[in-house]
């Protein structure tokens, strides 16, 4: 049987095929947890925004319409929603949720658990970023969207969106490699 | 191509995005141009870094927490569905699957088969509404009857205290087939009803119950049971079957629920309702 589409799911979910969701669970709850886990460096955090963006996808299944886009825009325009939801909740800084004042072993601690040195370190020069560019960042590199994805989920132009992602990576390119 | 317009271009350069000739002028550029092929090779590892890096998974725990919502989300779906069919609720909570005229019983069983993940439960089937959802329903079908072969009362009894909450739905429900139950199966389906952590175990046991109310004992432990249970969709499911049975041994409990202030309001407009049909 052919596996059917993210959107015909979330319509039977839309109609009350409540359990459906676990399907579009299964398909995207890691990514969206390393979405999360990318932009707060916080394991827990990110375990309990995953679980709060489905519940949401319950509560706000009658506002879905396929017409308007793919399920993944839809999901990823309400991740970033309980993203800047908990960034206010936490208030932490708005520009940047790792407060500025963590020494770069504040942060290594965080990530126990890292093998590889090489991510480990761009976990760290990107939690220094400013959370919009550390989010266009992982929209486009780490979760691997298109740019026309990203320019639906965030409502502006593709030719904007690809001037950010680059100034975005000339500032991650200067932290990372400043002191190597 | 001066310094600036390749850097310009460099991302999809490095992405493979740009046509053969403008990729070639860049190449031409970076060959003969230090600083640009720096930036180049640097960029190069950072894209590729965060392309690869998929270390980092979720606990257990993020699926396990993701299940018990959905349950709990269903129950309340199912109880919704519940109140509003005997026009206690004024309007459905939420838009539901449209149920027909399937039984009460059945109704919370559709969402317990859902809840179970596909774990066939041959009450929710032979009661279950046509929602569309054909292909999934024969399948459980044939998941049914495969069981309904292999298990005997026996494996029901073993099952009944296994670990998974699937398998503990599946013990229950399947003495809901057996013709006549003896009452060690009774006593450990009253045991599921009366003291099974999961919810959805206790509402299954509830099911296969149902279809032996009217046996006395069975019935007697019914009204008892009415006493003890704290969660609205249960209480409101046996409130409802005691009514239908005329059980008036049941009046006195039901008037407990009405006046414990812990009652959910809904709750006790069921026990209200069914306490005029007594
Ligand atoms: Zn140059």
């Amino acid at each position: 049987m052919p596996e059917l589409s993210d959107e015909k799911i979330m319509l039977l979910v839309k109609e009350g095929h409540l359990s459906e969701l676990t399907v579009l669970f299964d398909r995207y709850h890691v990514a969206l947890y390393r979405f999360f886990f990318h932009l707060t460096v916080d394991r827990a955090a990110s375990e309990d925004l995953t679980q709060n963006l489905f519940y949401r996808v319950i509560r706000y299944r009658q506002s879905y319409e396929p017409s308007q886009g793919s399920f993944r825009s839809w999901i990823y325009r309400m991740a970033r929603n309980v993203h800047f939801d908990f960034c206010k909740q936490e208030q932490k800084t708005p520009g940047r949720l790792t407060d500025p004042a963590e020494t770069e072993d504040q942060i290594a601690d965080r990530l126990t658990g890292y093998t590889e040195e090489q991510y480990l370190r761009l976990e760290e020069v990107l939690a220094r970023l400013p959370v919009e560019q550390r989010e266009i960042l992982v929209l486009s590199r780490y979760q691997g969207l298109k740019y026309e994805e990203i320019s639906r989920i965030k409502d502006i132009s593709v030719a904007a969106i690809k001037v950010q992602v680059y100034r975005a990576l000339k500032q991650l390119r200067t932290l990372y490699f400043k002191q190597q | 191509m001066n310094c600036k317009e390749v850097q310009a271009a460099m991302i999809e350069y490095l992405d493979g995005a740009l046509h053969p000739p403008a990729a070639a002028q860049i190449k031409a550029h970076i060959d003969a141009c230090s600083e640009c092929r720096r930036e180049a090779e640097e960029l190069q590892v950072l894209l590729t870094a965060m392309k690869n890096n998929n270390q980092e998974m979720p606990s257990p725990a993020l699926r396990e927490n993701f299940n018990t919502m959905l349950q709990s989300e269903l129950n309340m779906e199912a109880m919704a569905n519940i109140l509003q069919d005997r026009g206690i609720a004024e309007k459905p909570r939420a838009r539901v699957v449209p149920l027909s005229k399937a039984a009460i019983a059945g109704r919370v069983a559709a969402a317990i088969i859902l809840v179970a993940g596909g774990v066939a439960i041959g009450m929710a089937i032979r009661s279950a509404p046509d929602t569309g959802n054909t292909a999934e329903i024969a399948k459980l079908r044939t998941e049914v009857n495969k069981m309904e072969k292999e298990m005997k009362e026996k494996d029901m009894l073993s099952l009944i205290d296994d670990e998974s909450a699937s398998q503990r739905i599946k013990a229950v429900s399947y003495a809901e087939q057996m013709a006549n139950p003896d009452q060690q199966v009774i006593d450990a389906l009253f045991n599921s009803l009366n003291h099974d952590k999961n919810v959805n175990v206790r509402l299954a046991a509830l099911y296969s119950l149902s279809r032996f109310a009217d046996r006395r004992p069975v019935r007697d432990s019914l009204v008892s049971s009415l006493g003890i249970q704290t969660e609205p969709i249960i209480q409101v499911v046996l409130i409802n079957l005691l009514a239908e049975k005329r059980e008036t041994k049941a009046i006195a409990p039901i008037k407990e629920i009405i006046i414990n202030k812990k009652t959910l309001k809904e709750v006790k407009d069921a026990a209200q309702k069914g306490l005029k049909e007594l």
